[in-house]
């Protein structure tokens, strides 16, 4: 049996949930207010994702590097990987924001888009 | 002398959207004058997500969300100049004396918008004790070190302050590689949205020290450490809770200030608590034809309220320099009760026609709460919060037919407890 205490940040009332379960089926949910919060605790138990941005390398760009980000929320144990990629990254023109550079990282499903121009 | 009918200084978010929307009421002729070598602001540099769900409906970062306001801008009929710094504004004339590398640059506008954001408060405003080595620097400087030019601060840090944009830097510099040994916030709480508490800190397991201040800072040219200790409600010290972290890095966030140099030349009164200047509810200020918004005005968490605050002094700049804003009017002031450290705007003129939704701040976090708006002792306005916390801003928005009945001079905002 596990238990993890989950911060709740879908709203600022920030409810401390407790999860209680064994791999991947949850046993218990409690703490949270309403269900908002019940869906983003058993998320986070689950599998947690987040966001990912960085920046990257840019030829012929008006700065030394261009800022990128994940096309979709990554497994939280993937993000240091992730970057270990992307910081080897190179990038040159056409500067678009949704230009995407680099494909599936890591097979997430996730793409590495630029998010400037 | 150039001539304009409404000129915006500074292209942070805030610029943007009031350019835009000036343009859009119709001012035919608009200046944006921004100091950087590219629009966006502050925003150019935040490159985490966060921005735009209230206002696009969807998370994008920083650069993305300017750069929507950006592509507006570059299709309307809008001057932009960059490079160019404004030094000062004669506020009767509204003349705007800048400089770029051409020279001096004067404009002649109808009505001026100051949009200047603000700049970070450093270690020299909050007093740390200890040596001056290399290695210290504000968070929003860090920021742009390495996310605008690629130059990576140190290998070890501390953070001092709470504040989001210390914490949004911690889950940066760790991801970046460096090690992050704790951040240190003077007060009993968090100065930041728990949000970026439980994302930054929490998913690293990086340390948080409330009550906890630097009392001493190591090295003789490069940082070597830092000594933290608690202390208690007076700010004292408490003897035996020093403890040494070893780091070549200190980020201090220890809040902004706005950045108000040129308001106050044209001789726009500030509000001795936001740092801003004091507006009505068309957010302009003391001086006819100069209007505020955004950061300048007070120290935002939510960007997408700064569009939205910075469309109306846009709009309102626009009908100023047609002849078309209504003359300045008796107004009715708004009054910080139980528990507000500052509202904006801090006043309402009366007869408008617009509901105005005002932005404040609680001087301390309370739970179960109600927000009320009160004039002559009658209750205007009352809703629920489960939760205040000075680090995110509220609002209300009171109905224009709720305002035209108060004869009162003053509105009183407080919180009531259930
Ligand atoms: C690190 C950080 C993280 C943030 N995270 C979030 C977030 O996750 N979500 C969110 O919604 N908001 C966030 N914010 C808040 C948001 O970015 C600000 O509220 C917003 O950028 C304020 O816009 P502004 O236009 O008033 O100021 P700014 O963006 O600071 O723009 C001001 C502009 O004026 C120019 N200027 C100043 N003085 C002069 C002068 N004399 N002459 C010419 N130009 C001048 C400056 O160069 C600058 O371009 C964050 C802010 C920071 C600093
Ligand atoms: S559980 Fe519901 S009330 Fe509690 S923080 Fe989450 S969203 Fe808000």
């Amino acid at each position: 049996m596990n238990e993890k205490t989950i911060t709740c940040i879908i709203c600022p009332s920030s409810c401390h949930i407790t999860v209680r379960g064994s791999g991947n089926s949850i046993e218990s949910i409690e703490g949270h207010t309403c269900k908002r919060g019940m869906k983003y605790a058993s998320s986070e138990y689950l599998h947690p994702e987040r966001n990912l941005t960085a920046i990257v390398k840019a030829k012929d760009y008006k700065t030394p590097v261009i800022s990128v980000r994940t096309s979709r929320p990554v497994p939280k144990d993937k993000q240091i990987a992730c970057m270990r990629i992307i910081r080897e990254l190179e990038v040159g023109p056409p500067y678009e924001i949704g230009r995407v550079i680099l494909k599936n990282i890591l097979d997430t499903g996730a793409d590495i888009l630029l998010t400037n121009e | 002398m150039l001539e304009f009918d409404v000129a915006v200084i500074g292209a942070g978010p805030a610029g943007l959207a009031a350019a835009l929307a000036a343009k859009r009421s119709g001012a035919q002729k608009v200046v944006l004058v921004e100091r950087d070598f590219r629009m966006g602001g502050i925003l150019e540099q935040c490159i985490h997500m966060g921005f735009g769900l209230k206002y696009f409906g969807e998370e994008l970062s920083g650069p993305e969300y300017a750069a929507r306001f950006i592509k507006r801008i570059e299709e309307e009929d809008i001057t932009v100049m960059l490079d160019t710094m404004v030094l000062s504004i004669d506020g009767d004339m509204r003349v705007i004396h800048a400089v770029n590398k051409n020279g001096v640059v004067n404009i002649k506008a109808g009505s001026i918008i100051l949009s200047m954001g603000c700049r970070e408060r450093t270690r020299a405003q909050v007093a740390v004790p200890g040596t001056r080595p290399a290695g210290i620097f504000t968070a929003g400087t860090a920021q742009r070190f390495i996310n605008v030019q690629n130059e990576l601060v140190g290998k070890k840090a501390v953070i001092v302050g709470s504040g989001d944009i210390g914490m949004i830097m911690a889950r940066r510099l760790t991801l970046e590689g460096v090690k992050v040994e704790g951040v240190v916030e003077i007060m009993p709480y968090l100065a930041g949205l728990t949000r970026n508490r439980v994302q930054c800190l929490d998913d690293y397991d990086i340390p948080l020290y409330l009550s906890h201040t630097i009392s001493d800072i190591r090295g003789q040219y490069r940082v070597e450490g830092v000594s933290v200790a608690r202390i208690d409600e007076n700010r004292e010290i408490i003897e035996g809770t020093e403890f040494d972290i070893d780091c070549d890095t200190i980020l201090f966030s220890v809040g902004l200030i706005p950045e108000n140099e040129v308001s106050k030349s044209a001789g726009v009164l500030l509000d001795p608590v936001t740092g801003g200047p004091i507006v009505d509810d068309h957010m302009e200020t003391n001086i006819s034809g100069i209007f505020a918004c955004g950061n300048v005005l007070h120290v935002n968490d939510l960007v997408d309220n700064v569009s939205i605050e910075s469309e109306k002094a846009g709009k309102a700049a626009a009908l100023f320099a047609q002849g078309r804003l209504h003359e300045k009017t008796e107004a009715i002031s708004l009054a910080c009760g139980e528990n507000i450290r500052y509202v904006t705007p801090q006043k309402i003129v009366r007869g408008g026609q617009d509901d105005v939704t005002i932005y404040f701040r609680v001087s301390s976090p309370e739970r179960n709460i109600r927000i009320q708006a009160e004039a002559d002792g009658a209750v205007l306005l009352e809703e629920k919060r489960a939760f205040v916390n000075p680090g995110e801003i509220e609002f209300i928005t009171l109905q224009k037919e709720n305002l035209s009945g108060i004869n009162a001079e003053q509105l009183i905002i407080r919180t009531v407890r259930e």
